[in-house]
């Protein structure tokens, strides 16, 4: 039971003046519950990788599978669905009202009037705004951090099988950010969760795995756990480790013995004021 | 899925008619166009055919992407064929007939006559757009509105709105292909149902969409204030284009042969 991408190869522009390869033989897997983190730098292919992940976009060679089942369109209304929040997704609110736009999806995936509010009621519960208060409003009434919530629970309200979000927290201020990572703390729950950032910190203490995207090719795909040992993998992607592992990186190159990185601030304290004291 | 939303089509490159001075190129359609619409015969046609042929070989564009505005046109080619070539009880010879319904072989050939200049015609519009940037087009549009001002005509506010839309055509492009797959994303189909089911299908991306497009319209306009715009009026520009020797020769020369064959033939 996965979301499977097997030697996928992508192309933007193939066959013109412009072309620009995004991906070159992928091979990776996101299984049910499991919360994995996609990283890489600019045009390393994390987007494009989400996109095909979606049925959204046909792999020039290659192929992908849903459950064993090849993909051949769009994932938002099969069974287990897989649902994809768009990089700034408010973007894409346009109904009259909150209710109405989260409704929109499971509208298309055919459930009825009824079933369909129901649904929007509970994903807007998820996200923390009550179907009551927010509801009748016009999404364009919305804060920056309410309306990204608002798109998110348009797509659970399709109960997608594997959550794909594109820089979910991009743009937020401190308190927004801290609500998407409680939103995807909770999908997990219910849903194979994808998470594309550039911003590892944020969400590397939940992921039980990490796909280090370094143009178009996977650079690493592990356990969160064991790249936090191996910070250097980072720089091979082209990406500055969290600064929490810059610090303990620095503390080693100072001459301190850590006997292993910390992504938790004060456990990571913990370790340098033991190695301080162990080097006295 | 769904191709991305095509906008413009210039086409990169450092041949000859890309080199060449947007102004002497627009100069060189308008001359190319006169002499489409005074020739009076094939053997025009056949003259104009082969100025466009070297100019595409010229261009280093490849025939195909020139020839993608031809398909654009083709229903525009088949109603002019028909619409010279078909006759409503023909009295005189007809290829062939159905019913009251009859195609003229002299219809035809006028109807070939028309179609002919159409495609020429976008042939040698296509490759102005295809070798100039639209900003390059945009600039060259302000230097000969320029003489306007005399009459109070706000040449430079009307290359300024021109310059700042083609800037956000393809960026407004990009985005309402972003929409669109996020709106698929979500189970949306457009194309399935008839035309008012499909017409209906585009309402979720066309909100955001010029909802995200006021909006931006409203910070640049303050973020162009904010850096001092005033107005058109005496701005210089950071980069003038220039008509060299070779450009002004080019523009005479041309000028001189597509009117010279428009008047002849």
């Amino acid at each position: 039971m996965s979301l499977r991408l097997t030697a996928v190869e992508y192309t933007y522009a193939a066959g013109t003046a412009f072309a620009s390869r995004a991906l070159a033989g992928v091979d990776v897997a996101f299984g049910p519950r499991e919360v994995v983190l996609v990283l890489g730098a600019t045009g390393s292919g994390k987007s494009t990788l989400l996109r095909m992940a979606a049925g959204l976009l046909t792999p020039g060679s290659g192929s992908v599978t849903l459950d064993g089942r090849p993909v051949d369109g769009p994932l938002a209304v099969v069974e287990p669905g897989v649902g994809l929040v768009f990089q700034s997704p408010e973007m894409q609110l346009f109904a009259e009202t909150v209710e109405a736009d989260v409704a929109f999806g499971p509208r298309n995936q055919g459930l009825s009037d009824d079933d369909a509010h129901r649904r929007a009621a509970r994903a807007l519960a998820a996200v923390g705004l009550a179907a009551e208060g927010f509801g009748p409003r016009s999404p364009f009434s919305l804060s920056g951090g309410e309306a990204r919530r608002a798109a998110i629970a348009g797509i659970l309200a399709m109960d997608p099988g594997y959550l794909l979000l594109d820089e979910p927290t991009a743009g937020l201020d401190p308190a927004g950010r801290r609500s998407v990572r409680d939103i995807v703390e909770a999908s997990r729950e219910t849903a194979g969760v994808v998470v594309v950032t550039h911003d590892a910190e944020e969400f590397l203490g939940m992921a039980d795995r990490v796909v280090l995207l370094a143009g178009g090719h996977v650079a690493y795909d592990g356990s969160a756990g064991e790249l936090v040992q191996h910070p250097e993998r980072f720089a091979e992607a082209g990406l500055k480790p969290p600064e929490i592992l810059r610090a303990q990186m620095l503390a080693r190159e100072a001459g301190l013995a850590l006997p292993r990185f910390a992504m938790d601030p004060l456990d990571a304290a913990a370790l340098i004021a033991q190695a301080r004291e162990a080097a006295r | 899925m769904k191709a991305p939303v095509p906008f413009g089509q210039y086409y990169p490159g450092d041949s000859p008619v890309h080199r060449l001075e947007p102004r002497a190129k627009m100069g060189l359609v308008a001359a190319y166009m006169v002499m489409l619409f005074t020739v009076d015969g094939f053997a025009g046609l056949a003259a104009a055919s082969a100025v466009a042929a070297a100019a595409v070989a010229l261009s280093l564009v490849p025939p195909r992407l020139v020839m993608r505005g031809v398909r654009a046109v083709s229903v525009i080619l088949v109603f002019t064929l028909l619409a010279h070539g078909l006759r409503w009880n023909p009295a005189t010879v007809t290829l062939f007939r159905i019913g009251p319904v009859g195609l003229d072989p002299q219809g035809v050939m006028t109807g070939l006559f028309f179609a002919a200049r159409i495609v020429l015609l976008v042939v040698g519009t296509s490759l102005l757009t295809l070798t100039t940037s639209p900003v390059r087009l945009a600039d060259a549009l302000e230097r000969l509105m320029r003489p306007l001002e005399i009459v109070r005509f706000p040449a430079g506010e009307v290359a300024m709105m021109l310059t700042v839309a083609l800037r956000f055509i393809p960026t407004t492009a990009e985005e309402a292909e972003k929409i669109m797959v996020a709106q698929v994303a979500r189970g949306a189909r457009f194309d399935k149902g008839g035309p008012l089911k499909r017409a209906r299908a585009y309402v979720p991306v066309l909100v955001p969409l010029f909802v995200n497009l006021f909006r931006r319209a409203d910070e640049l306009a303050t973020a162009m204030e904010a850096r001092c715009y005033r107005g058109g009026t005496g701005r210089t520009r950071y980069t003038e284009s220039r008509m060299t020797l070779t450009d002004q020769a080019a523009l005479l020369i041309g000028v001189f042969v597509m009117i010279g064959v428009g008047m002849v033939l």
